[in-house]
C-alpha cells in the first residue's frame, strides 16, 4: 500500500519540536525539584551588574532595575557578536575552536557538576566524591568530544548538545523574576535586530558565511534527516560518489570554528573578573560532521530532497510553480536567525547561533543516486542552541509560578517556532527564532497568571467543567 | 498521596489519551502537528472566554449556568471556525499530493485527522482543568471538598477530565463527519451532548452530587464514543466495499 501524504508532511518540524520539548521538559522538571520559588541564594551574575533585585522594592524599582540589566545585557551580547564576527572575517579559527572546546566543557563539567550535587544533596543518593568525580569528568569529555563531532552516534550529539542547552538555561532560571522577563523580551528584539537589520551582527554574519560558502560557527542543533526505511546509514563520504549536496555540505562544515563570541582576551578578562561561576559558552563551533546528517549548528532549515518536506511543500505550493518529484530548492542561502550569547557571566558569552536556517539543496536528478546510497539528507531543521535556552528559561520560570503557565507557555512557545518555520518556508531567508515565540510566550504566561489560572481554579474546585 | 497516587491520577485522567497517541498518532508527524495546533485553538479559546468572565469569579453559584452556556457556545464556534481551517489544510494537502504523485486524502486519514483534532482539545482540556491542580496530589496528603466528601477532589478531577477528554475526542469525529456529509442531526448532536455534558456536571454543586455527576459526564462520554464509532464502522465498511472494487479493476487492468 502505497504511503499516504500524512506519513511525509511534517516530519522535520517534528524533528525540531521533540528536542526542544524534551530540554523545555528537563528544565522544567529541574526547576520543580530544586528550585520551585525561585533561587533563595541571588548569583551575581553579568546580567545583574547593575541592579541587584531584592523582594521587598518597590515596582517601579524592579521594572528600572529590571531594564537597565536587560539593555548591559544585550549590550555585552551585542559585543560579543561583533568580535565573533571579527574572528570569522580574519579567520582566527583555531582560537575559536579551542575556547569552544573549553566552553563546552566548563559547561558540562562545572555547571553539569554543580547541578548534580544539587540532585544528589536532594535526593540523598549515595555516592562517593571519588566516583562522582571520575563519572564527571568522563561525562564532560566525551561532550566536549560530541561537540567537535567526532564520529559518533547522532543521537549521543544530540543528547548533549540538549543537556548543554538544560544546564545554561537552568542557571538563567536563577535570575530574579523581573530581571528574567525584561531579559527575555530585551533578547527578542535584540534578535530582531540582529538578525534583519542590514547593519545587524548575525546578518553579516551570514552573509560571510554565504560568501564563502562555509558554515557558521556556533552551536546548533541539527535534526536527524528524515532518511527512508531501508537506508542502513550513509556510507563514508570519501568512498561514495557524493552527489552536489554532500559534497557541499562537507565543505561547507570544513574546520573553520567560528567562535563565537569573544575569543581568548575576552575569556582571560572574564576570568578575571569572575564574579560569578556562572556562565557559559553557549556557542560552540561544531566541527564538521563527516556524515551529511550531523551537523549542529544554529536552526538550518534543510529542505527536503525526494520526500515532500512540509516547508520545502510550503513554498512550492504557495509560491505555484510546478514541483515535480524531485524538486528542491536551488539555493543555497542559509537563513541563520540568532547568534545569542548567553552567558551570564563575563566569561562567554559566546554566541550562539540561534537562529533558522535554510538551505535549499540543487540535487535534481542525484536525487535518487541519494536514496540509493543512503546519502538523501531530507529536510533536516537546524535550530540555534540558543533558542533551546531562551525557550526553556521562560517555560523554567513559568514553572516556578504554577504548571498550568508552564503548559500554557510550552503552547505558546511551540506555535510561536511552527509559525516561525511556515514563515521560513515562505521568505526563504534568514529570519530569527526568538521573536515569536517569547512574545506569545510570555503575553500567555502573563494572560494565564492573572486571568486563566483564578479562572479555571475556580470552576475545578467547584468540579464544574466545559 | 505521594508519587503513586499522584500518578495514578494522572493516569486516568490522561491514560487513554496516551494510549490514543501512540497507537494512532505518534506515527504520523502531521498528526502530531495537528494535536498541537488544536490544542493551541482550544487554549485560546479557554483564554478568551476567561478574559468573558474573569469580572464575575469568584462569584455566586448561580453564575455557572449562564458562564457555561456562553463558554459552551464560544467553544462550538471555535469548533465550526477550526473545520473551516481544516477545509483549507485538507485541500493543501490534495494539492501537495498531487505534485508529489501520492495518492489524495483517503477516508480514514480524514478520520485521523478528526481525531488528532479532538485529542488535541481534550488534552488540552484535561491538561488544564486536571493535571494542573495535580500538583498538591504528589505530596503526602489528600483533599477533599466540601460538595463531595466520598472521593477525593483528585479523583473526580481525574474521573472527569478522563470523561471530557473521551467526549471532545470523538465528538470532533462526528462533527467533522457531519459538517463534511452535511448531515443535520449530526451537527445538532455535538453541541448539545456538550452542552449537556456541561450542564449535569452543576449536579457537582450540591452537596453529594459527585456521586451523580461523574457517572453521567462517564455515560456521556460513552455516548459520544458510540455515536462516533458506528459513524466510523459505516465509513469503512462501505470504504472498503469501494477499495475492493479498485483493487478488482486494477489488477484485471493489469493483466
Amino acid at each position: 500500500m502505497e504511503k499516504g501524504i500524512l506519513e511525509m508532511v511534517g516530519g522535520e518540524i517534528i524533528g525540531i519540536v521533540s528536542p526542544v520539548s524534551i530540554c523545555m521538559l528537563l528544565v522544567v522538571l529541574l526547576v520543580h525539584t530544586l528550585t520551585p520559588h525561585g533561587s533563595s541564594t541571588s548569583v551575581a551574575t553579568i546580567a545583574m551588574m547593575i541592579y541587584n533585585e531584592q523582594p521587598n522594592d518597590s515596582f517601579v524599582e524592579k521594572f528600572k532595575g529590571g531594564l537597565l540589566n536587560a539593555i548591559v545585557f544585550v549590550c555585552i551580547v551585542m559585543l560579543v557578536t561583533f568580535v565573533l564576527v571579527g574572528l570569522f572575517y580574519f579567520r582566527f579559527t583555531k582560537c575559536l575552536r579551542v575556547y569552544m572546546g573549553f566552553s563546552a566543557f566548563t559547561v558540562l563539567a562545572w555547571m553539569g557538576g554543580i547541578v548534580a550535587v544539587e540532585l544528589i544533596q536532594f535526593f540523598s543518593i549515595p555516592i562517593d566524591i571519588i566516583t562522582f568525580a571520575i563519572c564527571l569528568v568522563n561525562f564532560a569529555s566525551v561532550g566536549v568530544m560530541a561537540v567537535f563531532f567526532c564520529r559518533m552516534p547522532i543521537v549521543l550529539i544530540q543528547g548533549y548538545l540538549v543537556v548543554i542547552g538544560m544546564l545554561v538555561a537552568f542557571w538563567f532560571t536563577k535570575l530574579p523574576e523581573w530581571t528574567t522577563w525584561i531579559l527575555l523580551v530585551a533578547m527578542a528584539i535584540y534578535d530582531i535586530v540582529a538578525v534583519l537589520a542590514p547593519g545587524g551582527p548575525l546578518n553579516m554574519l551570514v552573509e560571510l558565511a554565504i560568501a564563502r560558502d562555509e558554515d557558521i560557527p556556533a552551536l546548533i542543533y541539527e535534526a536527524r534527516p528524515v532518511l527512508p526505511r531501508q537506508i542502513s546509514g550513509p556510507p563514508p563520504m570519501s568512498s561514495s560518489p557524493t552527489p552536489a549536496r554532500t559534497r557541499r555540505w562537507s565543505n561547507r562544515r570544513a574546520p573553520r570554528n567560528p567562535g563565537v563570541g569573544r575569543g581568548n582576551s575576552g575569556s582571560n578578562s572574564a576570568l578575571d573578573n569572575l564574579r560569578t561561576s556562572n556562565g557559559q559558552p553557549t556557542s560552540l563551533i561544531t566541527e564538521p560532521p563527516l556524515a551529511p546528517e550531523v551537523g549542529i549548528i544554529g536552526s538550518r532549515l534543510v529542505s527536503s530532497t525526494g520526500d515532500a518536506g512540509m516547508l520545502n511543500s510550503i513554498s512550492t505550493v504557495v509560491a505555484g510553480h510546478q514541483a515535480t518529484e524531485s524538486n528542491v530548492d536551488e539555493d543555497t542561502v542559509p537563513l541563520v536567525s540568532h547568534g545569542t550569547n548567553n552567558s551570564s557571566t563575563a566569561a562567554a558569552l559566546d554566541g550562539m547561533e540561534s537562529g533558522m536556517r535554510f538551505q535549499g539543496s540543487d540535487q535534481g536528478g542525484s536525487e535518487s543516486e541519494d536514496e540509493g546510497l543512503g546519502l538523501g539528507v531530507s529536510g533536516a531543521v537546524k535550530l540555534g542552541l540558543g533558542d533551546f535556552i531562551f525557550y526553556s528559561v521562560l517555560v523554567g520560570r513559568a514553572a516556578m509560578y504554577d504548571l498550568m503557565t508552564v503548559y500554557a507557555c510550552y503552547l505558546a512557545i511551540i506555535g510561536g517556532l511552527g509559525a516561525t518555520l511556515i514563515l521560513l518556508a515562505v521568505w526563504r531567508r534568514a529570519l530569527p527564532a526568538l521573536p515569536i515565540s517569547i512574545t506569545l510566550g510570555v503575553v500567555f504566561y502573563f494572560l494565564t497568571r492573572l486571568i486563566l489560572d483564578p479562572f479555571v481554579v475556580d470552576l475545578a474546585t467547584h468540579l464544574v467543567v466545559f | 498521596m505521594t508519587g503513586v497516587g499522584g500518578t495514578g491520577y494522572a493516569l486516568i485522567a490522561l491514560g487513554p489519551a496516551f494510549s490514543l497517541f501512540v497507537t494512532v498518532i505518534a506515527s504520523k508527524p502531521f498528526l502530531i502537528l495537528t494535536v498541537l495546533g488544536s490544542a493551541m485553538m482550544w487554549l485560546v479559546s479557554l483564554i478568551a472566554c476567561a478574559i468573558l468572565w474573569r469580572a464575575f469569579l469568584p462569584g455566586a453559584v448561580w453564575t455557572f449556568l449562564p458562564l457555561l452556556i456562553t463558554v459552551v457556545g464560544i467553544q462550538e464556534a471555535v469548533r465550526l471556525y477550526y473545520w473551516c481551517l481544516y477545509l483549507k489544510v485538507e485541500h493543501f494537502l490534495n494539492k501537495l499530493a498531487a505534485k508529489v504523485s501520492k495518492p489524495q486524502l483517503v477516508a480514514t486519514d480524514k478520520i485521523q485527522i478528526a481525531i488528532a483534532s479532538g485529542l488535541g482539545h481534550g488534552i488540552a482540556h484535561s491538561v488544564f482543568f486536571c493535571l494542573s491542580l495535580l500538583t498538591p496530589a504528589f505530596g503526602p496528603a489528600t483533599y477533599y471538598i466540601d460538595s463531595c466528601v466520598h472521593m477525593p477532589l483528585f479523583l473526580v478531577a481525574a474521573f472527569m477530565g478522563l470523561g471530557f477528554l473521551l467526549l471532545h475526542t470523538f465528538s470532533m469525529v462526528i462533527a467533522f463527519n457531519a459538517l463534511a456529509g452535511d448531515k443535520h442531526f449530526h451537527q445538532l448532536f455535538v453541541p448539545v451532548m456538550h452542552l449537556c455534558a456541561s450542564l449535569l456536571t452543576m449536579v457537582n454543586l450540591l452537596p453529594g452530587g459527585c456521586i451523580a455527576g461523574v457517572p453521567m459526564t462517564l455515560i456521556c462520554a460513552v455516548v459520544t464514543m458510540a455515536v462516533a464509532g458506528k459513524i466510523v464502522w459505516d465509513k469503512t465498511s462501505t470504504g472498503s466495499a469501494e477499495l475492493g472494487n479498485l483493487q478488482r479493476v486494477h489488477s484485471s487492468s493489469s493483466l
